[in-house]
């Protein structure tokens, strides 16, 4: 069989294929299903196996997450967050609990809330709020996901925290590779009055100032202020490439088969093209709209 | 014909009204991967109900909007890892 025929019955219809592209047919698009599950399933276990191979690109750090943070409350009007050594502090001993304990969550199993973590750095406050996320590529990918969250854009967006710490870490959670974001914000309490007002998921942009530099970070703190990974084979990227080039394929045939059997007038049992290019289409719409990472 | 563009018109209703919820609930995997799942099922629905108001449903034809469903489900399960 040559290289012309094997195309023409894989992608148009033929008498050979009984007149539906052999890569539109039942037992192919079966075929998809165990070799994309086998994929994904592989993507999930290999970079165990060989991290330095295969895994998630991640270049997010501190100063840039501070600054694009700032740039959003700017726009908003609103004044910009000072990085503070004793939030960053909470910041870290959270991330840090969240591996340890193996939890994606604002309150630990055992039922610790982020407050506790921001009292026992020191940092003594009369509103705070925390901001999570995860496996996120890059620092401003991470701001504009928080962003496009309403309730994470409100704690960004509030007029009245002034400080923020940020932790950066990676590690293995749930059994996964993970880059971890934890943002803490608050303001100082006076110090004759103390008065405890929490607000979950709460985040601040400001205008851009002069970021303070990391040597202001304590020494827990500054162990976790950035993440750069560069592997082989950025598993987001392939995942990105084998999905949409999928789709794409699937979508380009439909399309000539739909045109095909309408000029030949080709009357067979098969389902509607058009709808199928209109799914697929929808699905296109719906894979640009994910984020990478996940927040909390 | 004309019934066959009804059908249509409404699986497009289907369709943007799946795709408006799903950016709706942006920021939400959890919420984002039912609207994703509700659509794909809404679409198995939709082949079965089209083609057998058509009278040309098959069992070819029910398997194929089973696996397209399905193929739509696990891209939603995996790639959106919430």
């Amino acid at each position: 069989m040559s290289v012309f025929t094997l195309a023409r019955h894989l992608f148009l219809p033929h008498h050979t294929n009984n007149h539906r592209p052999k890569v539109l047919h039942v037992d192919a698009l079966g075929f998809y299903i165990l070799a994309f599950v086998v994929f994904q399933v592989g993507l999930k276990t290999l970079p165990a196996q060989v991290p330095n191979v295969l895994g998630y690109a991640t270049d997010i750090h501190v100063e840039k997450l501070l600054a694009a943070v700032n740039a959003k409350r700017q726009v908003a009007g609103l004044g910009p967050l000072s990085l503070d050594s004793q939030l960053s502090e909470a910041a870290a001993r959270k991330a840090a609990d969240m591996f340890a304990k193996n939890y994606w969550a604002h309150n630990s199993p055992v039922g610790a809330t982020p407050w506790e973590f921001i009292t026992q750095s020191g940092y003594t406050y009369t509103v705070a709020g925390e901001n999570l996320a995860k496996n996120f590529s890059d620092s401003q990918g991470v701001v504009e996901a928080w962003m496009a969250s309403p309730t994470h854009r409100d704690n960004m967006l509030k007029a009245s925290y002034r400080d923020v710490g940020f932790a950066v870490v990676n590690g293995i959670l749930n059994g996964e590779e993970t880059t971890l974001v934890v943002q803490m914000f608050g303001s100082r309490a006076a110090p004759a009055v103390q008065v405890r007002k929490t607000t979950e998921v709460s985040p601040q942009a400001a205008v851009a100032e002069a970021t303070p530099p990391l040597s202001a970070v304590t020494a827990v703190a500054s162990a976790y202020s950035g993440v750069s990974i560069k592997p082989l084979i950025d598993i987001g990227r392939l995942n990105h490439t084998v999905v949409y080039g999928f789709i794409g394929i699937l979508l380009g045939v439909l399309v000539v088969d739909a045109w095909l059997t309408s000029r030949r007038r080709i009357v067979r049992v098969a389902g509607h093209n058009v709808a199928h290019i209109l799914f697929f289409v929808a699905l296109l719409i719906f894979a640009s709209a994910l984020p990478r990472g996940s927040l909390l | 014909m004309r019934s066959s563009w009804f059908h249509l018109l409404i699986l497009i209703i289907i369709l943007v009204l799946g795709t408006a919820t799903f950016f709706m609930v942006g920021g939400n995997p959890t919420a984002q991967l039912a609207t994703g799942i509700m659509v794909s099922v809404a679409y198995m629905i939709w082949g079965v109900l089209h083609h057998a108001i058509d009278g040309d449903l098959h069992l070819k034809i029910v398997i194929e909007y089973v696996l397209v469903g399905t193929i739509a489900i696990l891209f939603f399960y995996f790639v959106m890892r919430p």
